[in-house]
């Protein structure tokens, strides 16, 4: 089973493809999904996903526009994907029928 | 996802290179490649970085290998070290019917010693050896202002603490070749049970790099 955050990240690396890595996985989550991603908080989780075996990551070519240094590249696993399908599905099912309507 | 590329200042730039300097060269080239890239101002990168290094450290302090290296070796070596140095330094100046060679001996064992303490403790817990420095250190630097006793800054502070820390800041190997860690643990067995200026157990440091020493000639593990 994973964590909320876990699922943010696993949802922005897949969304971004074959261009998911630190910065672009950090931007999504705070744009897309209006959650503050601290680097620490995104580092330590894509290590623990790692350890997990729900990704991987490997360190890319250093590029002009990050000042000459590499990227940390992620890829979701299969293993990844089902984790993230079955988290989405649960909230999925029990949001059924939910009204978030205010207490009297 | 629109991103923009700013470089921080030098300055900056050395500052948070600085703060980075605890992970490991990849990730680090990364942090520092992700936070230029998303064009991150340089207090909030350097927040971000103490963050991340920070979580990095208490992850570490989960394991039992800091707790060894720090309160294990590094402290009761501290106390060790300076009541060896006055004990020593005593017998040097009041000479105490000891012969020359006697001192000079009993020096030599304990820069042995404190240089296979520094090195066990790099090698039980890598990571942590700027924790285990300041543990090592504070002992030292109490005593010696709470007590103003010249004598242990001149062996402790100016002659063993450098050797600990030489053991600690050497090479990068954690890891020697069989022969001279087995003469290093031998010797200092036998010169801490002749001379006597050390208990017995201190010999466990050595013998712990002797066991882990390598068949091979110790090359790079780091």
């Amino acid at each position: 089973m994973i964590g909320e955050f876990e699922y943010l990240i696993l949802a922005a690396t897949s969304r971004l493809g074959d261009n998911a890595y630190g910065a672009s996985i950090r931007s999504m989550i705070e744009t897309v999904a209006d959650r503050r991603c601290s680097v620490g908080a995104l580092y330590t989780t894509l290590d623990r996903l790692e350890e997990k075996g729900l990704i991987t990551t490997q360190f890319g070519e250093p590029t002009a526009e990050r000042g000459g240094r590499a990227k940390r590249m992620v890829h979701l696993t299969s293993q990844g994907i089902a984790a993230a399908r079955e988290f989405y599905a649960g909230i999925s099912r029990l949001s059924v029928g939910v009204t978030w309507s205010a207490p009297a | 996802v629109e991103r923009t590329s700013v470089t921080p200042s030098s300055r900056w730039q050395r500052v948070l290179t600085v703060a980075a300097s605890s992970l490991a060269d990849n990730e680090r080239e990364a942090v520092l490649g992700d936070l230029t890239e998303s064009a991150t101002n340089g207090a909030t990168a350097l927040l971000q970085i103490v963050g991340l290094t920070s979580r990095r450290q208490f992850a570490r302090w989960r394991a039992w290998q800091p707790w060894v290296a720090g309160l294990g070796i590094a402290v009761p070596a501290a106390f060790t070290t300076m009541g060896a140095s006055l004990s020593l330094s005593r017998r040097a100046v009041t000479h105490n019917g000891a012969p020359l060679m006697v001192l000079v001996a009993s020096a030599a064992l304990l820069l042995a010693w404190s240089w296979s303490c520094g090195r066990a403790l790099r090698a039980v817990s890598p990571r942590t050896v700027g924790v285990s420095v300041v543990l090592a250190l504070l002992p030292c630097l109490f005593c010696t202002l709470r007590f103003r006793d010249t004598t242990l800054p001149v062996i402790s502070l100016l002659l063993l603490m450098p050797a600990f820390l030489a053991g600690i800041r050497g090479a990068e190997r954690t890891q020697h070749s069989r022969t001279p860690a087995l003469l290093l643990a031998i010797s200092i067995t036998i010169g801490i049970a002749l001379l006597g200026v050390l208990h017995i157990a201190w010999a466990l440091p050595a013998w712990y790099l002797a066991a882990r020493a390598r068949d091979d000639g110790g090359r790079s593990r780091a």
